[in-house]
């Protein structure tokens, strides 16, 4: 993630990229009407007279979006304007029922924050921050499926998504990278969805994402230029997966460097741009150069009064919040002892997953195993059914008794591994999962009349070992588990050694 | 008795009268609502003052109420009232379409709040009346379904934009009507067609389901024969709407109350308005100067005159900014519409002209279906808010705007009401200002700073100029100043027939005029006062 | 100040493409003059002298308060938000959605071609 120049012609090249992030709020009805906000239901069924913009109606704000637009706030570091006010951002689209969308300009509800990122590269941990500018809250527009029709090419309108709550995030220009943007967007997913401010679903459109990138370099001498050269912004829409947003934003900066070769225009001789994302070509292509278009006439929208936000009420919001993505991780790392790399990828499960871990790790004295098994044994599971954890049939105090098993060597890890297998198609606990597969404990003294028996049988290997032969115990092992499966292989050998030693 | 006793020149019965009527079972609400068809049915074809009336939608409405009556079921205060609701109020079952060609064939599926609450009351929805096109003007004139015209003379303009509830209540096709206010648009039609109308305060009547003109200007109001049926009327419309964010939370029971004499249960009530002693009337020299037609001022004096009998007194006050409150009018107005008139886009409910593309779709749907004044409002809204005019235009109007205010806060510490006129001239002929529309938006002089300061506003009868044509009166209150309002209207109603005077034409009736109240005697605490009795005293 | 109390040809072709609006070319020059017209009027707006500290006014105040002659009768608070819990209400059913709508296919609104 760290930030590396570009190299272009011998030239070191500076990306400077800012974000608008879209982000659907977690609420059950609309910003300003009572409809559902399901995402799915057949067309224009979500639909009432306030959202389809119908004449005389007005409307209300849901109490719950500004809830969740505060804690997302918070988490951002971000001042929260104690008093806020909506404006209309008037254009016309089709999908726009009232011909204006009901924003804020002037006061947004968050402002001024600022998310941290942290990576690890080799040894050390790299942090970066990027500041926020402002977060504020708006409505969305319907749904427009252009020439579906193939014979007049006409566009069919859903309003089902018309008023749905729209959280949007704005980066300053922090962010040097595509590897660096994509990060933060990962970063912020994780953590709204962490304070189940939103599903953050890229597939489902509840988070979505605008880049506004551009150059700046130092230009050779030949060029004639003195400073720094800063090209032309554009803004590029439609970026609704994070592999768009890198592969993006890298074809951007490659463009833009080639643009400059040829015009030599630089930010204050070009307009700025808004550019489209197209997988299928894998570039940005011009949709509009900003102009009479963006006159957005915005002024306070006098269907609604201003907002006043108690102190006491940011307070509460404040002390119930979730605990965020990086203060999870440094629990997992101090209180749990995992290193930086489990931490993460348990982290980056989300939240149900790390209590999950925690449950586990709370009754069994091994933190590091239990992380490991839920790294590679749980979350395979999981990905192969195509599961969340809160659907794993796997109760945490299972998952722990048989850690705890393995910690008291009456499993081996790979025959754990059976009885989790089969914990998972039964449902059994560890020790049904055991019956069914004929493991059954065996006390100390079964594994020395066990060891004994072994050393009578083989008086060659014995001596070998008593030679300095330490290797050949492992015949021995092998023996014992022919003869009785449920021996395990540590304390065997523990025995079979301290018999060795002390004996004849 | 029958329903002809509805028709008594020279009087006036009220809503309440009605109402109790029916409640009584003197009347049942099926022959108020057949007398009231009738009158339009006879009348309408002249006046226009209906865009649209379902006889049958009326009728049943009425047959309820009458079923219900029988079940002994308990009515509402409005018990059988017809009402006549201008066509920019959203009804389910008719056509809105706030005078536009754009909503021709529109049916809303929702009730406005304030139907809600007339139905609730039980009310009957009569039809829905002619306006200027979403509410802009002051004539009827740009309506796209035909001018109204002004029952004290076929060649006079009601006024405008609720002309079609005004004629509609001043030639008794209606007891009863709603309007909206944004600018005068109440009190200006009321005044041209002798009635009384209301602008309540700004955020007492919910505007949800108002086609919106301007939204911090709009306001629903009645237009009635006395300040007594406003009241009632009010009453019913009145109170916080959970459905409209700018509505004020107020209660509607502590709303005004008109102080009748005998009604033991009003004595709670009464306060220091109870007669007009004491109580100062404020007069804003400057509004009574230019432009003012002599005619108008010199009936208004008479009229402050009997109100200085009655107690006032008069105290001269200053509102230095309202001689800007038309030009500040005339940006916040045009900015909200532009933005308010932005949904009619061919795309959902509006009309569409035929196109290749969606560009072409929205010019031609908005270039032919909305009326030459309206495309100028949005026009110069749409300059006014535009990058780089916003601060010179619509922000130092809002400033101004709050001058205005502010200097209404100042006049209502120097007294309780503030007189002057409606307008400055009576009904003009049709016809006569379509091609200047500047000199139309002068004629709002006296009625758009109530709306610029939020304040409520009233306009009753005050007289006749020459040629016979109404004169108004205004009075404007303070902020929820309206128990001020109707109860000085109500007492220079009492003391005075101005408002009881018919359009010589539609007080023409072959029946005789039964007098109701000798058939029945109802609990006096019940019945409202007569008009008639007091004008024959 | 006077260069912005005209409309010129210019402005009204902007405004009109803003407001989705178009003009005959042979009634262009009315309504250029009538919009000039009205906007000198209403620029002497800008003659107001405001003074510092003044707040724009939009309607309804933050904190607007009433009368204080009244306040004592009014029982509730004079500003309270105006906001609504997230509790679901029934939407309009499709039928009465697409009823009003120049053209829909039984699902959806349809619009002609965007072109962009």
């Amino acid at each position: 993630m760290a930030a590396r120049n570009l190299i272009f012609d011998g030239i070191e090249i500076e990306v400077i990229v800012g974000l608008e992030v879209h982000v659907q709020l977690k609420t059950v009805t609309k910003l300003f009407c009572r409809c559902l906000t399901q995402f799915g239901a057949p067309p224009n069924t979500q639909v009432c007279p306030v959202c389809c913009g119908l004449p005389g109606a007005l409307p209300v704000l849901n109490r719950t979006a500004i809830q969740l637009s505060i804690a997302a706030g918070l988490a951002l570091n971000c001042q929260i304007n104690r008093l806020t006010r909506w404006d209309r951002k008037n254009y016309f689209y089709p999908d726009l029922p009232k011909g204006y969308q009901t924003s804020q300009l002037d006061f947004p509800l968050c402002h001024s924050g600022y998310l941290d990122l942290v990576s690890t590269e080799g040894q050390s941990n790299i942090a970066k921050r990027i500041r926020i500018n402002r977060a504020h809250l708006e409505e969305d527009a319907g749904k427009s499926l252009h020439g579906e029709d193939a014979d007049t090419g006409c566009s069919q309108i859903d309003l089902n998504r018309s008023g749905t709550p729209l959280l949007e995030i704005v980066t300053e220009p922090d962010i040097r990278s595509a590897a660096e943007a994509k990060a933060f967007l990962q970063e912020l997913r994780l953590m709204l969805a962490y304070l189940d401010v939103s599903d953050c679903n890229m597939q489902e459109g509840s988070l979505r994402c605008d880049a506004n990138v551009n150059l700046r370099f130092q230009a050779n001498r030949s060029s004639g230029s003195t400073g720094p050269i800063v090209t032309p912004i554009a803004e590029i829409k439609n970026l609704n997966s994070f592999r768009y947003i890198e592969r993006a934003i890298e074809y951007e900066a490659s463009r833009q460097f080639q643009q400059w070769q040829t015009d030599h225009l630089t930010i204050d001789q070009a307009p700025k741009q808004t550019r489209g994302w197209n997988e299928q070509e894998q570039k940005t292509v011009l949709q509009r150069e900003k102009e009479a278009s963006a006159d957005y006439r915005y002024f306070p929208c006098p269907d609604l009064i201003p907002y006043r936000v108690s102190e006491n009420w940011v307070a509460e919001i404040s002390a119930k919040r979730n605990r965020l993505p990086a203060e999870l991780r440094e629990i997992l790392q101090l209180e749990y002892q995992l290193s930086s790399y489990d931490s993460e990828v348990i982290v980056n499960q989300g939240l149900s997953f790390v209590q999950y871990f925690q449950a586990v790790a709370g009754q069994v004295n091994n933190s590091k195993l239990t992380a490991n098994w839920m790294i590679q044994e749980v979350l395979r599971q999981l990905n192969e059914a195509q599961q969340s954890i809160d659907q794993y049939p796997i109760a945490a105090s299972s998952l722990a008794e048989l850690m705890a098993m393995i910690v008291n060597d009456e499993l081996d890890q790979s025959r754990a591994k059976k009885v989790l297998h089969q914990m998972l198609t039964s449902g059994n606990t560890p020790t049904q999962a055991k019956q069914v597969l004929g493991i059954v404990s065996i006390d100390d003294d079964q594994i020395t009349t066990l060891a004994r028996e072994l050393i009578e049988a083989n008086p060659q290997v014995v001596a070998q070992i008593k030679a300095g032969n330490s290797k050949a115990i492992g015949a021995l092992i092998g023996q014992a588990r022919q003869r009785n499966p449920n021996a395990g292989p540590g304390k065997i050998k523990q025995e079979l050694m301290a018999l060795i030693d002390r004996g004849s | 008795m029958n329903a002809n006793f509805l028709l008594a020149p020279q009087s006036h019965v009220s809503v309440s009268r009605i109402a109790s009527y029916v409640i009584e079972g003197d009347l049942k609400a099926t022959e108020i609502a057949n007398f009231f068809l009738n009158r339009i049915e006879q009348y309408d074809s002249d006046l226009n003052c209906f865009t649209e009336v379902d006889p049958e939608f009326a009728f049943q409405q009425a047959d309820r109420l009458d079923r219900r009556r029988q079940q002994g079921d308990r009515l509402g205060s409005l018990a059988g009232v017809p009402i006549a609701i201008k066509d920019g109020i959203c009804t389910i079952g008719l056509k809105t379409t706030a005078g536009s060609r754009m909503l021709e064939n529109f049916v809303s599926p929702y009730d406005a709040t304030v139907i809600q609450r007339l139905k609730n009351a039980d009310a009957i929805i009569l039809g829905k009346t002619n306006m200027d096109e979403f509410a802009m003007g002051g004539s009827t004139e740009s309506s796209a379904f035909g001018v109204t015209r002004n029952p004290w003379s076929l060649q006079a303009v009601p006024g405008g934009s609720s002309g079609g509830s005004a004629a509609a209540v001043a030639a008794w096709l209606a007891p009863v009507a709603l309007g909206s206010d944004s600018g005068g648009s109440i009190r200006q039609p009321a005044a041209f067609c002798g009635i009384t109308g209301l602008k309540p305060t700004y955020g007492y009547v919910s505007r949800y389901g108002l086609i919106a003109f301007a939204s911090s200007l709009d306001q629903i109001g009645p237009l009635t024969r006395s300040a007594a049926d406003a009241q009632q009327i009010l009453n019913v419309i009145a109170g916080h709407d959970p459905l409209d964010s700018t509505s004020q939370r107020r209660s509607p029971d502590a709303a005004c109350q008109i102080v009748e004499a005998n009604s033991p249960e009003q004595d709670s009530r009464i306060d220091r308005l109870c007669d007009l002693q004491d109580l100062k009337l404020g007069i804003c020299r400057s509004h009574w100067e230019h432009g003012l037609n002599p005619e108008i001022s010199a009936g208004l004096k008479q009229a402050i005159e009997v109100l200085e009998r009655l107690g006032c007194s008069i105290v001269e006050i200053e509102l230095p900014h309202t001689q800007f409150a038309v030009p500040c009018y005339y940006v916040v107005a045009p900015c909200e519409a532009s933005s308010n008139l932005a949904r009619y886009d061919g795309v959902r409910y509006t009309g569409r002209e035929p196109a290749k593309d969606l560009q072409e779709m929205y010019c031609r749907t908005r270039s032919e279906r909305f009326g030459a004044e309206v495309q100028r409002r949005i026009l110069l809204g749409t300059f006014a808010l535009s990058s780089g005019y916003y601060d010179a235009y619509y922000l130092q109007a809002s400033k101004v705007r709050r001058l205005i205010k502010q200097d209404y806060e100042a006049a209502f510490k120097l007294c309780d009401l503030i007189i002057g006129p409606s307008t400055p001239t009576t009904a003009f002929p049709l016809g006569s200002q379509n091609q200047d529309p500047l000199e139309m938006y002068l004629a709002d002089v006296y009625t758009v700073s109530a709306n610029l300061a939020g304040i409520p506003a009233i306009s009753i009868p005050a007289g006749f100029d020459k040629s016979g044509l109404p004169i108004g009166m205004q009075l404007q209150g303070p902020r929820f100043g309206e128990d001020r309002l109707l109860h000085v209207s109500h007492h220079f109603q009492e003391h005075t027939d101005w408002h009881l005077q018919w359009p010589r034409f539609y007080a023409n009736n072959t029946d005789k005029p039964t007098d109701a109240v000798q058939l029945r005697e109802v609990d006096d605490n019940q019945r409202p006062r007569e008009s008639e009795k007091e004008a024959s005293d | 100040m006077s260069e912005i109390n005209q409309f010129d040809q210019f402005q009204v072709d902007y405004v009109s493409r803003l407001a989705m609006l178009q003009f005959d070319p042979s009634h262009r020059g009315d309504l250029q003059q009538q919009l000039s017209k009205i906007l000198e009027f209403v620029s002497q707006l800008q003659q107001v002298d405001i003074p510092a500290g003044t707040e724009p006014f939009y309607g309804t105040d933050w904190g607007d308060r009433l009368p204080a002659t009244l306040e004592n009768r009014v029982t509730v608070d004079s500003f309270i938000n105006a906001e609504r819990g997230d509790i679901p209400a029934t939407s309009l059913s499709l039928s009465e959605v697409l009823r009003n709508a120049p053209q829909s296919d039984g699902q959806y609104f349809v619009v002609p071609p965007v072109f962009e």
